[in-house]
């Protein structure tokens, strides 16, 4: 399985990919959104919004095949 | 802050007023709502000489307190035809402050429409004077031509062509930190009050100005630790945090991936091209140009600093600044994807004295209406040139959305009390909408911030395409932010002391200290409430009513993707809202 994944903020850095360019992550089946936090190496505390399919999920949500996930660090404006 | 200066321009004099006791806890948007309650007739027409302009700075502004350099401007609204209190942040409002003026009140107009005026403020009092060297001047003129008169420390406030031609989309220019005509009052067409007044600038002058009186200095500076505290610790404000590094538009890419940003005239909520103009992108173009700057602050002891420069390709500055809604405005609601076009689209709505959201949204009805297409940066770009000649077509857009729909024949027209919608469609965040509803100012964000809970997650989270707990929800931040806009804190604490008790109790602390009278969350409601039902009922006398506290039908039947929602709230929920 594999979900459509996008990073944004300094958490780019970490994925090594530009702000919101999507990339393609394998995953197991029953993997949560925290367990791909993890994979990809992002540091927990620096995670604040985890959206997929443009919805905001807890970390706990389990992913399916070709989900799209948006992953952002504390963002807020005007 | 201790007196009013009283512009008179039907005889073209000044006076020097006492605060009146009843106004003495005053200042902000709780100083110009009461001011225009008392004394504009509601039913005046905004562009007479019966309306007034009113600017005000906040309690704390001028002091040491952070993010307190905030001013507001009030008036009767040449847009909605109802009470307007517009803000920004600025470095002349603690100039203003410091020198001891609570608010400058400008009324009647002159005899003679040709001639403009400009007005000195200095620590010895006010003069009118001919404004003929700014005859014909934009707003970086203006600003760059004032500078060399009379010194590069002097504020400036002004108008440019679109005051002067008395425009619904015209805002309140005032300058940055580094004297750019970049900072703007600009929602609800008080620029056009401005103009019709036939007052095109003023100048504070505050050197040797007697600065702000403390009651109690050590309970003042208690609360302001506090403060600073709360704000340097959250992730949301602190240095380095998102704000400071990648400024407001970072929000563009969060509402793109949720759904809720309005593309191409209000008709999608997601943006193929988000990440083009995001304010990641601003800032890596910053970085990569060289020249420019993120973390710019709008006026100095702000700690956020959210602001920026941004310049052109080959590294010389093109404006201050990128935010988020100027960005969606020319960005995402006009299929612009070219950061160097949004960039001159905004320098022109600074330039020619422009509200960019309410300029923006009207390209936007202009696009679906095919007078030029969507994402033609380049005809947006050329549509905004005719605001600046003031032929026709120009004076339509810089109506605003409502106008500029009427005249060609539009149905999806994205506005409340014919203001614009900002960059949040009520479909994809039903909070906002109904702030946006139920505001005496029309569609406004800032007037009950929804999002931060709807979709940033400041004091927990709720669904953003939920209606439940929605009309609490705006109402309690309505009531708050009548409050907060009031003390001359900038918006953004909020995102601090929602979360953080202590910086709350700093700001009530800083308030309690500056009056030397004790300030709690009772009067944050009081005074909040206090606000909204004098504009509230000003408006009733102005003949908006509740039946006017709606959103557009085409966004009750029409579903927005990707998540394919209507507004679904009942006209009766809306009705309901302030029992």
């Amino acid at each position: 399985m594999n979900v459509e994944v996008r990073c944004y903020g300094n958490l780019c850095d970490y994925v090594g990919k530009g702000s919101g360019k999507p990339f393609w992550v394998e995953i197991d089946k029953q993997m949560s959104v925290k367990k791909l936090i993890e994979k990809l190496n992002l540091p927990e505390d620096e995670v604040k919004l985890h959206i997929v399919n443009g919805k905001a999920v807890e970390k706990e949500h389990i992913l399916q095949d070709r989900d799209r996930v948006s992953i952002f660090p504390p963002i807020a404006g005007g | 802050m201790s007196k009013i200066i009283r512009v008179n321009m039907n005889n073209l004099s000044v006076s020097i007023e006492d605060v009146p006791e009843n106004y003495f806890f005053d200042a902000g948007r709780s100083f110009t709502s009461k001011l225009v309650y008392d004394e504009i007739p509601p039913k005046c027409h905004p562009l007479g000489p019966n309306n007034k302009l009113v600017i005000a700075p906040g309690m704390v502004t001028g002091t040491a307190a952070p993010c307190s350099g905030r001013i507001s401007v009030g008036g009767k609204s040449p847009l909605t035809g109802g009470i307007k209190e517009s803000n920004a942040g600025t470095p002349t409002s603690q100039k203003i402050a410091r020198l001891g003026i609570k608010a400058i009140i400008v009324e009647g107009y002159p005899e003679d429409k040709e001639s403009f005026w400009k007005l000195f403020i200095d620590k010895n009092g006010a003069k009118l004077m001919e404004g003929k060297d700014l005859a014909e001047k934009t707003m970086e003129a203006t600003n760059k031509h004032l500078i060399s008169e009379y010194g590069d420390h002097i504020g400036i406030i002004g108008i440019g062509p679109a005051g002067r031609m008395e425009l619904s989309a015209a805002g309140v220019c005032f300058n940055d930190p580094e004297n750019r005509a970049s900072r703007y009052a600009g929602r609800g067409g008080l620029g056009a009050v401005m103009g019709s007044k036939r007052l095109q600038a003023i100048i504070i002058d505050d050197t040797d100005a007697p600065g702000i009186n403390i009651k109690d200095e050590e309970l003042f500076n208690k609360g302001r630790k506090k403060l600073v505290e709360a704000l340097r610790t959250h992730d949301l404000t602190k240095p380095g945090g998102v704000l400071n590094a990648f400024g407001t538009s970072a929000v563009i890419n969060v509402m793109s991936e949720v759904g809720g940003l309005p593309v191409r005239n209000f008709a999608e909520g997601r943006f193929e091209g988000a990440e083009k103009i995001s304010g990641e992108a601003v800032a890596e173009a910053i970085k990569e140009r060289g020249g420019g700057m993120t973390g710019h602050g709008c006026h100095p002891g702000c700690i956020i600093r959210c602001s920026n420069v941004y310049p052109k390709p080959d590294g010389t500055e093109h404006v201050s600044c990128i935010e988020y809604e100027s960005d969606w405005a020319f960005g995402a609601n006009c299929d612009i994807d070219n950061l160097d076009h949004i960039a001159e689209l905004i320098r022109l709505c600074n330039d020619y004295g422009l509200d960019t959201i309410e300029t923006g949204a009207a390209v936007g009805v202009a696009m679906e209406a095919g007078v030029v297409d969507f994402g033609d940066g380049e005809g947006a770009i050329n549509l905004l040139k005719e605001i600046g000649k003031g032929t026709p077509l120009g004076r339509i857009i810089g109506s605003g959305a409502e106008v500029t729909g009427q005249v060609f024949g539009q149905y999806r027209i994205p506005t409340v009390k014919r203001q614009a919608m900002p960059a949040y469609d009520p479909r994809g965040a039903k909070g906002i909408g109904v702030t946006y509803g139920t505001s005496p100012m029309g569609a406004d964000h800032t007037a009950g911030y929804a999002i931060a809970a709807e979709i940033f997650g400041v004091t927990g989270k709720l669904d953003p395409l939920s209606t439940e707990g929605k009309i609490e929800l705006s109402k309690n931040l309505q009531i708050a932010t009548g409050f907060l806009d009031s003390t001359g804190y900038c918006l953004f604490i909020a995102f601090a002391i929602m979360d953080f008790e202590e910086g709350f109790q700093g700001v009530l602390e800083t308030l309690s200290g500056l009056y030397g009278k004790e300030f709690t969350s009772e009067d944050v409601n009081k005074i909040g409430m206090d606000i909204l039902s004098k504009e509230r009922e000003f408006n009733r006398l102005a003949g908006i009513t509740k039946e006017d506290d709606r959103i557009p039908e085409f966004m009750k039947q029409e579903k927005l993707p990707p998540h394919n929602h209507t507004f679904d709230f009942e006209d009766e929920d809306l009705n309901k809202f302030w029992e």
